[in-house]
C-alpha cells in the first residue's frame, strides 16, 4: 500500500440531533444530553414505537425549510456552510481552484424514487423526470451546484459506511493531486422506508439504544450531516490554513459473508484496519481511542468487541450512537468530526446507554467522560452488505 | 498511469457475453420486447431491451440464487462473465481484488415495492429480504459474497456519471496499490417508473392511437450490466487495450476540453443535450458515433460504450451508429457506416446533468495481444 501523506482537514461542519454545530454537539455529548422520541415527520405504521433522533427544525434556517429541496440536501448544505466558516474561507474566492465533492448517502439515493412513486400513484407527472428526481435527492449534486465546484465528484452509496468511505476516497484525491480542495462527508435524513425497513430486520430498539450493554435491543435511527474540507498542502501554505485535523489512513474491506449479518470473526474489519494502518507508519499502540460503530445491535457490537479485544486491548473506546442515533450515510463523517473534536479537547464522552457489561463480549466502552493522552484516533463504520471502513485521524495543528 | 482491460462481461438486450455485444455491433441491433403493465391511467406497453441473467446458473448453484432479485442477478452474471473472460474465475489467480459497482438508479424495482408497502400500509409487514435487496450497494455485496472477496467493496450512484466515477476510483485504488486488480462495472434495471417516464416522453396517451412498431421506436429503455477487470498496465499484455486517462468534472459554462482522439463515442443516455453544446465540445471532422440502440437507454450506458470502444480497437474500425441513434447526433457527424479506425485513441465522452461531463481515452496499449 502506498503511504498516504497526511491530508489536512481545514474546516468541519456538523449538524445532528445533539446540536446544530460541532461545538454544540460536543457540549451536549459531554453533558450527557440525549433526546430520542418517536418520529414526527412521517406516519408511523400501527404498532411501531421505535424512537429516533431527529434534528429539530430550529437547527435549520426557516428560509431553507421552505424550499423544495430534500431535507438530506438541506442538512448537507448547512454542514458545508459551517465548514467554510470554520475554515475562514469564502468560496467565491476559490473559483480558480480545482474543487471536488465526495459525499456518502443512503436516503439521498432513494428519496427521488419516493417522488416517482408518489407521482405514479397520484397521476401527477410533474416530477417524474429522472433528472428532476436526481436533482432533488442527491446531496453531492446540491453542493456542486451551490458552490459551483469544478472538480471530480462522486456519490458513495455503501450503506452505513458510505460517509466514512467518501472521506477516505476524497483524501486520496488530495494525495493524488487531483484536487486542491474537496468537500467530503455525508448526509442522510430520517426516512420512512428505512424506519420500517430496519423493523423488518428486527434490529430497531423500542427504547433508547444501549451500545455494548448486556440488555441492548438494537439501534435507533437518526439524521444529520457532516462535511469536511480537505485541502492540499500547497493550499494550506498559500492561505495560511491551520488544520483542524488530518486524515492519516483509510482502509475499506468487505466481509464477503452475509448481506445483513456482520462476519463473526471480524475478518473484514481486521483487513480494513490493516489497510488503514498500511497507509501510515503508526501502530495500534499509537491510538489514543477508538470511536466505534457501536449501533447497539447484537451482531455489530459482538464483532467490534472481538476485533477490539484482539488488537486494541486496553485502548478506550466510545460509541456516540446513543446521542445521535444511527445517521446512516452521515454516521461516518459525524463520528469522524466527533473524533477530531475529542482529540482537540483531549477527552472522550461516556457511552450513552451503556450500563451493564455483557460478559459474552467482554468489551466495556467509556462509562464516564474520559481524559485521553494522544494525537491519533480511529473512527470506524460497519455496514449492510458487509462493508467495513476505517479512518485513522490525527489531531489538528500545524504539520510538523 | 494507464490501466489495462483484462476482461469484459457484458449482459443486456443484445444477449450475454462480449461476443453477443460484438455480434450486435457487426450485424443487426436487438429489437427489444414489449413490456405490459398497469398504471393508474390504464394498461400501457413500453419497449425494453431486457437482460436475461440465466447464464448465472453456470457459475452458482441455483439454491444460492433463491433470495437474489433480478437486478442483482444481472450484475452478478456480468461480473462472472468478466472474470471468466479474463481467466480469473479461480480466486487464487486474482490477487487482491477490489469491487466497484456503479448504478444510476439503484435497486429500483425492489425499492418501489418496498416503498409501496411502507408508504401505503398502516399495518406494515415488509419482507426483510426485499428491504435488504433494495439498498443501493446490494449488487456489490452479492458479488463480494459470491466471489468470497473481502477487498474493498464500493458502490456509486450518481445518475449518468456513476460509471465514470467508478472508473476514476478504480484508477485511484490501483495507483494507491490498494488492490492488484479491480472488478468494476455499471448496472441498471428496467423498472416501471423508468418505463412510465419513457412512455410519457415518447408514446401517445390516447388509447385509440396506434402503437408505434418496435423498429420505429426511439432508443428504448435498457437494462443490463457491463463489467471490466482492470489492472495496472505495465505488467501485463492487455486483451482489450488500456484506458489512458479518465476525467470527470463539472463545468457549467462549457463541457470541458476534450482531448485529441481518432474517434468519439458519445453516450447519449439519460437526457437530450442541446446540439450546440455537443457541437462545441466535439472537434471538427471527428468520427462521432453513439450506440444506445445496442444496449438501451440507461444511466450506466457509458460502461457499454467502453466495451464497444475496445471492440472497435480489436476490429480496427468504428462500427456504424445504428438507425435508432439519437436524432440530434446526426447533426454532429454521426458515422452512418463502418469506417476504418482513425489514428489516435478512442474517446468515450458523456455529458451529464448539472453541467457535468466525463471522458476516458482508450487505446490498444503497448503490448496488445
Amino acid at each position: 500500500m502506498k503511504p498516504l501523506l497526511p491530508v489536512a482537514v481545514v474546516g468541519i461542519g456538523c449538524i445532528c440531533a445533539p446540536g446544530p454545530t460541532l461545538d454544540e454537539c460536543m457540549d451536549a455529548l459531554f453533558a450527557g444530553h440525549r433526546h430520542p422520541s418517536l418520529p414526527t415527520r412521517f406516519p408511523i405504521p400501527n404498532g411501531f414505537s421505535f424512537p429516533v433522533f431527529e434534528v429539530p427544525d430550529t437547527y435549520l434556517p426557516t428560509t431553507a425549510q421552505d424550499t423544495v429541496a430534500q431535507r438530506t440536501n438541506l442538512l448537507a448544505l448547512n454542514a458545508a456552510d459551517q465548514a467554510f466558516q470554520d475554515a475562514g474561507l469564502e468560496f467565491d474566492t476559490l473559483s480558480h481552484l480545482r474543487v471536488g465533492v465526495c459525499l456518502g448517502t443512503n436516503v439521498g439515493g432513494s428519496l427521488g424514487n419516493e417522488n416517482l412513486f408518489q407521482d405514479l400513484n397520484t397521476k401527477d407527472k410533474s416530477h417524474i423526470s429522472p433528472i428532476d428526481r436526481f436533482r432533488v435527492s442527491n446531496p453531492t449534486a446540491a453542493l456542486m451546484e451551490t458552490y459551483h465546484t469544478n472538480g471530480p465528484f462522486q456519490t458513495v452509496v455503501n450503506a452505513c459506511s458510505a460517509g466514512n468511505d467518501a472521506i477516505g476516497i476524497a483524501a486520496g484525491w488530495i494525495d493524488a493531486g487531483w484536487c486542491d480542495l474537496v468537500l467530503a462527508g455525508g448526509a442522510d435524513e430520517l426516512y420512512q422506508v428505512t424506519y420500517v425497513g430496519f423493523k423488518s430486520l428486527f434490529i430497531n430498539a423500542d427504547a433508547p439504544c444501549q451500545p455494548f450493554d448486556l440488555n441492548r435491543k438494537g439501534l435507533n435511527l437518526g439524521e444529520g450531516a457532516a462535511i469536511f474540507l480537505l485541502a492540499s498542502p500547497a493550499l494550506c501554505q498559500r492561505l495560511n490554513l491551520v488544520p483542524r485535523g488530518y486524515v492519516l489512513g483509510y482502509g475499506a474491506a468487505a466481509d464477503a459473508y452475509h448481506f445483513t449479518h456482520p462476519r463473526p470473526d471480524g475478518a473484514g474489519l481486521h483487513r480494513a484496519l490493516d489497510d488503514a494502518f498500511a497507509q501510515t507508519d503508526l501502530t495500534p499502540q499509537d491510538i489514543a481511542f477508538i470511536n466505534v460503530h457501536g449501533t447497539g445491535t447484537q451482531g455489530n457490537d459482538r464483532v467490534e468487541a472481538t476485533v477490539l479485544n484482539a488488537r486494541f486491548a486496553g485502548t478506550p473506546f466510545v460509541s456516540t450512537k446513543g446521542y445521535t442515533g444511527h445517521t446512516l450515510g452521515a454516521a461516518g463523517p459525524v463520528e469522524a468530526a466527533f473524533t477530531l473534536a475529542c482529540l482537540q479537547r483531549q477527552q472522550i464522552p461516556r457511552t450513552a446507554g451503556f450500563n451493564t457489561p455483557d460478559p459474552e463480549i467482554s468489551a466495556v466502552p467509556t462509562t464516564e467522560n474520559y481524559p485521553i493522552d494522544g494525537t491519533v484516533a480511529i473512527s470506524q463504520t460497519l455496514a449492510f452488505g458487509g462493508s467495513n471502513s476505517v479512518l485513522i485521524l490525527g489531531k489538528g495543528g500545524p504539520l510538523s | 498511469m494507464k490501466v489495462a482491460i483484462l476482461g469484459i462481461g457484458a449482459l443486456g438486450g443484445f444477449g450475454s457475453g462480449i461476443a453477443a455485444l460484438e455480434q450486435a455491433l457487426a450485424q443487426t441491433p436487438p429489437i427489444g420486447q414489449w413490456v405490459d403493465f398497469d398504471t393508474t391511467q390504464g394498461p400501457i406497453r413500453v419497449p425494453g431491451l431486457l437482460a436475461d441473467p440465466s447464464a448465472l446458473a453456470n457459475y452458482m448453484p441455483k439454491r444460492t440464487l433463491r433470495r437474489m432479485d433480478h437486478n442483482n442477478r444481472v450484475a452478478l452474471t456480468a461480473a462472472f462473465l468478466a472474470l471468466g473472460d479474463a481467466g480469473l474465475l479461480e480466486k487464487k489467480e486474482r490477487g487482491r481484488l477490489g469491487i466497484i459497482v456503479a448504478t444510476g438508479y439503484g435497486a429500483t424495482c425492489n425499492n418501489f415495492d418496498f416503498q409501496h408497502l411502507s408508504i401505503d400500509g398502516a399495518d406494515f409487514c415488509g419482507s426483510p429480504t426485499r428491504f435488504s435487496n433494495s439498498v443501493h450497494n446490494a449488487a456489490a455485496a452479492y458479488i463480494s459474497i459470491a466471489l468470497g472477496e473481502n477487498g474493498p467493496n464500493h458502490s456509486i450512484s450518481h445518475l449518468d456519471m456513476s460509471f465514470p466515477a467508478a472508473i476514476m476510483t478504480a484508477f485511484q485504488w490501483l495507483r494507491e496499490d490498494r488492490v492488484d486488480k479491480v472488478l468494476v462495472g455499471g448496472t441498471d434495471e428496467f423498472c416501471k417508473a423508468v418505463a412510465y417516464k419513457w412512455h410519457c416522453d415518447h408514446m401517445t396517451s390516447e388509447p385509440d392511437d396506434p402503437i408505434l412498431p418496435l423498429e420505429a421506436a426511439p432508443p428504448m429503455v435498457g437494462e443490463g450490466a457491463c463489467f471490466f477487470v482492470l489492472s495496472p498496465a505495465p505488467d501485463i499484455t492487455p486483451a482489450y487495450g488500456v484506458i489512458q486517462r479518465i476525467e470527470i468534472e463539472r463545468n457549467s459554462r462549457h463541457p470541458g476540453n476534450l482531448p485529441p482522439a481518432g474517434a468519439y463515442i458519445v453516450s447519449a443516455d439519460t437526457s437530450p443535450y442541446p446540439i450546440e453544446v455537443l457541437r462545441s465540445a466535439l472537434p471538427d471532422h471527428a468520427a462521432v458515433t453513439s450506440y444506445p440502440c445496442i444496449y438501451g437507454v440507461m444511466p450506466v450506458g457509458a460502461a457499454f460504450d467502453l466495451a464497444i470502444a475496445t471492440l472497435c480497437l480489436k476490429h480496427g474500425k468504428i462500427f456504424a451508429s445504428k438507425p435508432q441513434g439519437p436524432p440530434h447526433l446526426k447533426k454532429v457527424g454521426k458515422a452512418e457506416g463502418d469506417i476504418p479506425l482513425p489514428n489516435g485513441p478512442i474517446c468515450c465522452f458523456q455529458l451529464g446533468i448539472g453541467g457535468t461531463s466525463s471522458w476516458f481515452l482508450v487505446d490498444r496499449g503497448t503490448h496488445t495481444a
